[in-house]
Parts: C-alpha cells; sequence; structure tokens
C-alpha cells in the first residue's frame, strides 16, 4: 500500500515534468529545447552505435572506483579519529579549512599530479569521498555508548576486541550515512571533473554536445545523470537497510 | 566466611579540570562483601553507590584507599565481576545467543563449542525460543534477563547490579525481583545490588547501606532478619514491615538534616 503509493507519486511527478516539458517546445526551436520523443529517439541512436553506455560505464567505474577507495580508508581514519581524541584534535582544524575548497577546483592540480588518464580522475573522487565519510565515521565513533564498551570489558574483551567488536559495530550507522552523502557528491563532482578534463564519460558528453550545440544529446545526457544518480543512490541504500539490518540504519 | 570484596577507607574525587572544581563522590568508605551475601546500596541520587560499583568493576580508579577482590587489588575489569546496568546495554547487532556467548567468544572458544553453553543459559534464563531474536525485538524485561544471563555465563565471583530493574513498569519489576531470587537460589552468588527502592533492598539484601550525600559516603548499616530462601510473600510480613519502617526513619531524619542544611 505504503510502496504502491509511493511510487504512484513518483509516476505522477514525472508525468507533469515530461508535460511541461513537451509543452514548452511548442514555445521554443528544437535547438533550444528538444522534445521528450526527440530526446528519447537521440537516446536509442547513441545506445545503438555504443555510445552512450560506453559514456555511462566509464562515469560509473570512476565514481565507484574512487568512492571505495574513499570508504576504506575514510571508515578507518574516521574510527581511529572518534576514537583518540589527541589525533581529532589535531586533524580536526586541517578538515575545516579543507571543506571549503571544492573538489572540482582541484582537478586541475590532480592532472599535474597524475596525469590526464583515469589516475586523476580517480584521486579526485577519492578526496571527495573520504572527507565526508571521515566526518561522519569519526561523529559516530567518538558518540558510542560508554556502557556498551564498560559491559564488553566486563565481560573480558580486549581493546581491540572492544574496536572491532563494539565501536565498529556501534559506527555502523554512521559510515552508512557517510557513504551515501560521498556517493551523491562523488557524482557530482566526477560530471564536473569529465566536463573539464575527460575525454569520456557523461560529463564530456555534456561538454561535447555544448561545444557543436548539440541539443539533443545534452539532452540524453542529463537524463541519464538524473536516472544513474537515482539508482545508484536507491541502490546503496536498500543494499545498506538489508546488509545491516540490524545495525539501526536509518 | 571468606570476604569477595572489601573496600578500604575509599575515597573518590572528580575533578573538573574546566571550572577548576572537584566533587568529592566518595569519602572514606569502608566495607566487605562476605560469598554469597548480597549486599544493597540504598540512597538517593548524587550519593556515589554507583561511583562504588564502578570502583569495584574497575572502571575507574579510587582517588584514595584500596579496593580489592579476593584479597588483589582492582586495577581493571574482569570476567570474574559480572556487572548488569540499568540501561542493559546488550549489543544491539547480535542475536540473545551471540549476545549471551559473548564473553565466550572474546576468549576465542568456538561457534560449535560455545553455542550449546549460551542455550543452556538461555533456557536457565527463561527465553527458550528467543535465541535468534534480537534485543530490539525483547521487552524491557527479558533484555535485561539476556544481559543477566551474559554475565553468569563467565561464573563469576560475584555479581554487581546498578539499578537492574528501575528502568521496568512495576509489574515487569516484581516478577524480575522473584525471578533473580530464584536464580540466586540455584547459583549462590556473591551480590553488590545498588538500588534507590527500599522494598527492592530488603527483598534482596543480607544487609542494606543507607548512604547519603555531600560527600557521598554511607551513613548506616541494616541487618535484614528475613531468612532464605526468600519469596514475594514476605514484603508483607511482619519482619519486613519493621525493617521498612527503621529504614524509612533513618533516611527521614538524613533528608531532614540535608533539608535544614541547604535552608
Amino acid at each position: 500500500m505504503r510502496i504502491g503509493g509511493t511510487i504512484a507519486i513518483y509516476t505522477l511527478s514525472v508525468a507533469i515534468f515530461l508535460v511541461a516539458w513537451w509543452g514548452f517546445t511548442f514555445v521554443f526551436p528544437p535547438i533550444f529545447l528538444p522534445s521528450p520523443l526527440a530526446t528519447t529517439l537521440k537516446a536509442v541512436e547513441i545506445t545503438r552505435t555504443g555510445e552512450l553506455p560506453w559514456n555511462i560505464v566509464m562515469s560509473l567505474f570512476r565514481v565507484l572506483s574512487g568512492w571505495a577507495l574513499g570508504a576504506v580508508v575514510g571508515s578507518f581514519l574516521g574510527v581511529v579519529m572518534g576514537r583518540l581524541p589527541w589525533v581529532r584534535a589535531l586533524a580536526l582544524p586541517v578538515l575545516e579549512y579543507f571543506r571549503f575548497v571544492p573538489p572540482v577546483t582541484l582537478v586541475t592540480l590532480f592532472i599535474i599530479w597524475f596525469g590526464f588518464g583515469e589516475e586523476s580522475k580517480i584521486v579526485l573522487i577519492f578526496y571527495t569521498a573520504v572527507f565526508i565519510v571521515v566526518v561522519n565515521t569519526m561523529a559516530g565513533a567518538a558518540s558510542v555508548r560508554e556502557g556498551a564498551i564498560r559491559a564488553a570489558r566486563s565481560l573480558g574483551a580486549t581493546g581491540t576486541q572492544v574496536l572491532f567488536r563494539v565501536v565498529v559495530p556501534e559506527t555502523v550507522p554512521y559510515m552508512v550515512t557517510g557513504l551515501q552523502l560521498a556517493l551523491s557528491n562523488a557524482f557530482m563532482t566526477i560530471v564536473a571533473a569529465e566536463m573539464l578534463a575527460a575525454k569520456s564519460g557523461v560529463g564530456f558528453m555534456i561538454w561535447d554536445a555544448q561545444v557543436y550545440t548539440k541539443t539533443e544529446r545534452m539532452f540524453v545526457a542529463f537524463v541519464t545523470l538524473s536516472l544513474m544518480g537515482f539508482c545508484l543512490d536507491r541502490s546503496v541504500h536498500a543494499l545498506s537497510r538489508r546488509m545491516f539490518v540490524h545495525y539501526r540504519v536509518v | 566466611m571468606t570476604e569477595k570484596v572489601r573496600l578500604e577507607r575509599v575515597t573518590k574525587i572528580f575533578e573538573d579540570p574546566r571550572q577548576g572544581r572537584e566533587t568529592v563522590a566518595l569519602k572514606d568508605v569502608s566495607f566487605g562483601i562476605e560469598d554469597r551475601e548480597t549486599v544493597a546500596l540504598l540512597g538517593p541520587s548524587g550519593c556515589g553507590k554507583t561511583t562504588i560499583l564502578n570502583i569495584i568493576a574497575g572502571f575507574i580508579l579510587p582517588t584514595e584507599g584500596k579496593a580489592l577482590i579476593e584479597g588483589r587489588p582492582i586495577t581493571k575489569p574482569g570476567p570474574e565481576r559480572g556487572v548488569v546496568f540499568q540501561e542493559h546495554f546488550l549489543f544491539h547487532w547480535l542475536t540473545v545467543e551471540d549476545n549471551i556467548a559473548f564473553a565466550l567468544k572474546v576468549r576465542g572458544v568456538s561457534r560449535k563449542e560455545f553455542l550449546p553453553r549460551a542455550h543452556e543459559f538461555v533456557k536457565r534464563v527463561g527465553l527458550t525460543g528467543f535465541e535468534r531474536h534480537y534485543p530490539d525485538e525483547l521487552s524491557g524485561g527479558m533484555r535485561q534477563r539476556v544481559s543477566i544471563a551474559r554475565v553468569l555465563i563467565n561464573n563469576p565471583e560475584i555479581l554487581l547490579m546498578d539499578e537492574p530493574f528501575a528502568a521496568l513498569d512495576a509489574q515487569t519489576r516484581l516478577l524480575m525481583q522473584e525471578w533473580l531470587l530464584k536464580l540466586w537460589e540455584e547459583h549462590q552468588m556473591s551480590m553488590l545490588f545498588i538500588t534507590h527502592d527500599v522494598d527492592e533492598a530488603i527483598l534482596m539484601a543480607d544487609r542494606i547501606f543507607l548512604m547519603g550525600v555531600q560527600p557521598g559516603r554511607i551513613i548506616h548499616e541494616l541487618k535484614v532478619p528475613l531468612p532464605r530462601p526468600r519469596a514475594r510473600t514476605m514484603l508483607t510480613s511482619q519482619a519486613f514491615m519493621e525493617t521498612k519502617a527503621g529504614c524509612l526513619d533513618l533516611i527521614a531524619k538524613e533528608s531532614a538534616k540535608i533539608f535544614e542544611h541547604r535552608g
């Protein structure tokens, strides 16, 4: 009933949007605003040629590899920082400063450091993800219930056992939140990076289309982006809820 | 008789470095708990009863004085002192059987070996059928029974109970008290029982230490004249009533002092 309702609302919302889009195509010429139908036909065409799937795969590859690296390193650093107040005290000010440097601005620097290949893009996504995961995991690790730690210690657990059997499980919900936020941020960053410095990916498609005023392709890219982001976000959400049923993941 | 636990002139001072203030949580506390004896610490909040438990549990160290378990100084927590908290602090990502087996798991006992033992304790605390349930799926009383089973599996020298039933509703609390008395008959362990409920203290304990505040200290020791095995029906017995009357008298006198003192 509730799921059915949700699907109905989503469908209705998209339908209204499509109708509005279609309506505006009578006002503006196709070079400004291609119709939903023209966009769909273009999508089918460049799917057949393999161009669209290839760009999707490239963007996904960059996002997921950088994000996964950021997740592993970020969770580890976050737990360490959350449990060791002096490490946290030393690291927090630096985190606070770097927060205001948007990852996209580092594209050029990373190209100088890591070259024009995939490394620079993956490092950029890693950088984007690691911050968010660290901040969230740290908050979680710092707020682990002292009573749970005491209970484990008085049951005979050593320091390492307390870390892996109590602190990490108690931190899981915060990690998951961090991972989800990091994913959506990684997505925004990769598109911008691909527009600036890549020869493939959905972001590149948009840039390429703009240079040659191929508006239909641009619209295909927009729709693709929204669908990719939506699907990724929902999958991570569903997956984490399934994997951590009893960890009180929100 | 052998003493399980001994506190010798224990003083605990908490410092608040930000405000530069010191709080004397405990002042000069000395007592022992005999083998198989239940001692209740009875007093208002802020009297330091949980501080005493934390010192015996090894969570904190006394500022002055000595705390001993079977003659050895207490320096850190250990499985021979089972702690049951008011908030159960179960591991909510583990099932009932895995919670109960936690102490065996950290000792490296294999799943094949610890499962039968865990199930034995599931049975002892009357939770058969709930082995695979998670703490979030249990009632308050059931959770507290899991946290008691979790420490009993270690066969502890002493049970340290920090207001274990205070968060439960009145009916459940009464059932849990009865249940714990029965459990005590089976295991006959030493117990330190913290409570602010006079009835509970008398029903559970052999000796009651009344505590006062500012600074936290023991102001009176009472022997409970009720025989073992204890039962709920004793709550209305003559001996119970007399003990309670004496207890309330002492509490009233102490409260009056504080009242006057604070103006």
